[in-house]
């Protein structure tokens, strides 16, 4: 209760425009944010740029958070909308999708598996993706998943179960390539 | 890979390894809030002063916009209100804007130097008719609660008449400059006009007027979930919506009266090629349509020089590639597709990685039968540069990045990279360059972020980081005159940071160009 109603006196002070208090609410939620724009872009610096936009574009939308306990949420939908916005930026995209992956002079099962799991999350689509970042790489509950997507939890378990069976078959796919 | 755990695990594992650690994030949050900080103490307001009744009279927001919502709902159903309303001083009547000529003055005279304000963006139909839709406040520049103006000129810009202005009535419409389509359809009569805005992620505006823009209906389409909208001309258009319930798949609604009502016309099924989310429609008549992939499909190895193509309106797609992009030593990329009629069409191509100067080729191939068959690949004159190689302004958008590209018809085409610009009018085969001259304007400062033409002769340009953003051409680009636009005076946005990149102001030439 302690930590809510300071989000919301922070919220509040937001509101009124106190920038410090916006940024002490954001703070907690850049290294979330940073991951997800991280998961979605796989570029770092896509991501930062995603998460930089996302804080700016909050900012303007303040006013629509009416819940101050939801503000990772709130926060981490419209860094996932600003991921998408980017991904139609071509390109960057394709430039950076060119780039070798990192190599060492041993590649190691560990790194293949990386990088082919890299490609095939790449190639889900966007929903499916999202839902495996949130909960396999940010570690997010299904009821915290489904308000990010403004689905249902049962929807969530649907795309979940979905784009793991898609994953996996494509693993499959890559590792039969290259057996 | 068998349990949950061992994805986590494998997944942490192969993320992490791309992102690095990033402690300035916070600070580069700081500064992105700081830098526009100038332009919301300067008026765009914070969210309290932009909505003060949100703070003090909290209880009466639901009331209100449950009672708001009823009327809008109650006269939409009695006749489709529009939401759109008329200027003060202009009249409904059909094709002719009568209001008062406007002083050509940007609408924030008081807004201070190196201060975000304001947008606007010209479309020509002729080469005396065109239109601006233009933010009226400065917090539309930025806001997606808009209030813009739209205008019309009937002499090539040398006058404009408001002819609506949009004052937000507790709707929400698209802000036109936050997305990345923007697209407008007149009839030949001028009475009829179809606007679309924003974008998948936004959400797409679409609009209707049948009386010169006197008046608008603001039609919904048929998903929520839109990625794209592409229509023919005022009436026919379709739009391609995700299947929420299964990835990949996408279901493709049509419209022919104008986005009124709406049926289902097919489905493209990305199976295992997903890139569909990223592509763009496009249609070249009530039969004939084409889905250029998004680049999602680079990263799983597929063609690049692959199209979809259906012949039915969309009940059916067949892939389609484009055999000259084949035998290229590097891997190419579909930039750009355009059709000029069912049967002539180009696709700009350009390849996927740098040369050793730091550019990447471009090629455009052709075809005359529709897309059965395309033409070897001609080069363009010049690689492109990703950064302008120009001093003082980085290009953010894509389409300014790959090079402007303008495909007047099917032999005309007008290229920059960002000066000079070159011209053919024997679709490719040979290449004029020109040195274009502009009165009080540099070469050096002749940035074109912007080059769209109505005939090989006439066109409009616009320029980054000019106080004075947009000129005009009668001779195909030779020599340019300033074109006044409204809402573009001294705190237009564009002298600041670019409509589509960012600027780096000096000290001698604050935005490149004096007024």
């Amino acid at each position: 209760m302690a930590v809510r109603s300071v989000d919301m006196t922070l919220l509040e002070a937001a509101r009124k425009g106190d920038d410090a208090a916006f940024e002490a609410l954001l703070g907690p939620l850049l290294e979330p944010a940073y991951r997800l724009a991280g998961g979605m872009l796989q570029d770092h610096q896509a991501a930062q740029d995603a998460v930089q936009e996302a804080a700016l574009r909050a900012w303007n939308k303040l006013r629509q958070l009416r819940d101050g306990s939801q503000i990772r949420s709130w926060f981490l939908a419209i860094v996932a909308n600003q991921c998408r916005s980017t991904r139609r930026e071509r390109w960057s995209s394709v430039i950076k999708s060119m780039v070798p992956e990192r190599s060492t002079d041993v590649p190691t099962e560990s790194i293949v598996t990386g990088v082919d799991l890299r490609r095939v999350l790449r190639g889900l689509d966007e929903r499916k993706r999202l839902v495996i970042v949130l909960r396999f790489y940010l570690d997010l509950p299904l009821e915290e998943i489904a308000a990010i997507t403004h689905s249902s939890v049962h929807a969530v378990e649907g795309q979940l179960h979905r784009g793991v069976v898609e994953l996996r078959q494509r693993m499959e796919v890559c590792r039969g390539q290259r057996a | 890979m068998d349990s949950e755990l061992d994805l986590t695990i494998e997944i942490h594992a192969a993320l992490d390894a791309v992102l690095p650690p990033a402690p300035w994030l916070g600070a580069a949050v700081r500064q992105r809030l700081r830098k526009d900080d100038r332009g919301r103490r300067a008026g765009v307001g914070t969210p309290s002063n932009r909505h003060p009744i949100h703070v003090r009279m909290e209880w009466v927001l639901p009331v209100v916009a449950v009672l708001l919502a009823v009327a809008i709902v109650a006269a939409m159903v009695a006749s489709r209100a529009s939401l759109w309303r008329p200027v003060p001083g202009t009249h409904s009547n059909a094709g002719v804007s009568t209001g008062p000529p406007l002083p050509i003055t940007s609408p924030f005279a008081d807004c201070p130097a190196a201060t975000v304000c304001g947008y606007a963006i010209p479309r020509f139909t002729s080469p005396m008719i065109g239109w601006v839709v233009a933010a009226t406040e400065p917090a539309s520049a930025q806001d997606s609660y808009g209030r813009f103006n739209f205008y019309r000129t009937d002499d090539g810009g040398h006058s404009w008449r408001a002819v609506f202005g949009f004052t937000n009535g507790g709707a929400q419409v698209t802000n036109p400059f936050t997305g990345p389509q923007f697209d407008l359809h007149v009839s030949a009569d001028g009475k009829e006009l179809l606007l679309i805005t924003g974008s998948g992620s936004l959400g797409f505006g679409l609009f209707h007027s049948t009386d010169g823009g006197a008046h608008w209906q603001s039609l919904g389409l048929p998903l929520a979930a839109a990625i794209n909208v592409y229509f023919l001309n005022t009436s026919e258009g379709w739009v391609e919506s995700e299947d929420q319930k299964s990835g990949g798949v996408f279901d493709l609604f049509h419209t022919t009266d104008s986005g009124a009502t709406w049926a289902v016309s097919g489905r493209v099924s990305g199976a295992s090629d997903l890139s569909l989310l990223n592509g763009e429609l496009i249609f070249t008549s009530s039969s004939s349509g084409w889905i250029v992939p998004g680049t999602s499909m680079i990263s799983l190895d597929r063609p690049i020089d692959t199209l979809y193509r259906t012949v039915d309106g969309g009940a059916t797609w067949k892939v389609v590639n484009i055999p000259a992009a084949v035998s290229a030593s590097v891997p190419l990329l579909i930039t750009q597709l355009r059709f000029f009629d069912e049967a002539h069409g180009v696709a700009v191509l350009r390849a996927s990685v740098l040369d050793s100067s730091g550019r990447a080729s471009q090629y455009v191939s052709s075809t005359s039968d529709g897309g059965l068959n395309w033409s070897a690949l001609v080069p363009m004159p010049i690689g492109l540069s990703p950064g302008g190689g120009l001093q003082g302004f980085n290009p953010s958008d894509q389409q300014v990045q790959a090079g402007l590209i303008d495909l007047i018809d099917s032999n005309h085409w007008i290229f920059s990279n960002f000066n000079p610009l070159f011209r053919t009018s024997d679709g490719g085969s040979t290449w004029e360059t020109l040195v274009p001259v502009a009165p009080g304007v540099s070469y050096a400062d002749l940035k074109f972020e912007l080059l769209e033409f109505t005939d090989p002769s006439h066109g409009v340009g616009e320029l980054a980081c000019a106080r004075t953003p947009f000129l005009t051409t009668s001779d195909g680009g030779d020599h340019w005159v300033p074109l006044d636009v409204p809402g573009t005076g001294g705190g237009y946005q564009g002298a600041q940071a670019g409509y589509l990149g960012t600027c780096t102001p000096t000290s001698s030439a604050p935005f490149g160009v004096a007024n």
